[in-house]
């Protein structure tokens, strides 16, 4: 059955632990390993630290949306949303190692891990605008003891 | 989620024993705590402690990249050991294996810095 939930907060990084726990507690319902889990609170962690840093330079009063759907087929399907200042060349930012801010000792590895770490990675921008990644990711079946 | 630091010097090696999640919310403070400690007392032979660490992202990543590029124009080292699976994948991921030991255990980790474990 599919089931859906959304979710917005202060773009602010205390919200960076909060945001990757609660997206962790709607995915268990699918009982997913231990370690698929982490990977995907990972994944949660870099997308929300770019638009708290990239996309909002850090302003606070700004707001980060988080669209999480299970699917009828056990797929999970997120989507982090800002409103910021949006990017024009995405293929470059996706790039290993790229960061526009060197100086903030930030690695350039946030979609380097987010592709290794979920099945697709989809990545929509404009200047001015905002910004949204769409990840989707397949978990393991194992068939939970109780349900 | 809080990060407790706890440093720890055995000969010339300082321990940066590390207890949490490591993100862009607590990379700051890591970041200071970690350079005063080893600019302090002027040792630039890191061994980290990942034993209690459940969570970290690419923004530790950073971190560790950092004090790297500060260590090795001092003849330093810098060993890692009690990662979790997935901090391993990332830490692999973004090549850190290549600039900074990994091993499994802090008496490994010491040897490596040179330190004779049996000796004590």
């Amino acid at each position: 059955m599919r089931n859906e939930m959304i979710f917005s907060f202060s773009s602010k990084s205390e919200n960076e632990s909060f945001a990757r726990t609660t997206v962790a507690s709607f995915v268990s319902q699918l009982n997913p390993t231990l370690e698929e889990l982490m990977e995907i609170k990972t994944v949660v962690s870099e997308a929300v630290t770019n638009a708290i840093i990239h996309g909002y330079h850090e302003d606070a009063s700004k707001f980060i949306t988080i669209h999480c759907v299970i699917t009828a087929h056990k797929e999970l399907e997120l989507t982090i949303e800002d409103e910021g200042v949006g990017m024009d060349h995405i293929d470059r930012m996706m790039e290993p190692l790229f960061t526009s801010k060197p100086s903030l000792e930030r690695s350039g590895m946030g979609f380097t891990i987010m592709e290794s770490f979920m099945d697709h990675v989809e990545v929509f921008s404009e200047v001015n605008i905002g910004t949204s990644v769409k990840l989707r990711r397949k978990l393991s079946l194992v068939k939970p003891v109780f349900q | 989620m809080a990060l407790h630091i706890n440093f720890q010097l055995i000969e010339d090696v300082l321990f940066v024993h590390l207890e949490g999640e490591v993100d862009h919310h607590v990379a700051d403070s890591l970041r200071k705590a970690w350079r005063d400690e080893m600019f302090g007392r002027s040792c630039f032979n890191i061994v980290l402690d990942f034993t209690h660490v459940q969570f970290m992202d690419s923004s530790g990543i950073g971190v560790i990249l950092g004090r790297y590029k500060e260590i090795i124009g001092r003849d330093g080292l810098i060993a890692v050991y009690g990662m979790n699976e997935t901090i391993q994948t990332i830490f692999y991921m973004a090549g850190l294996s290549k600039i900074i030991k990994v091993t499994d255990n802090k008496e490994e980790a010491l040897s490596f810095m040179g330190v004779d474990v049996h000796a004590k």
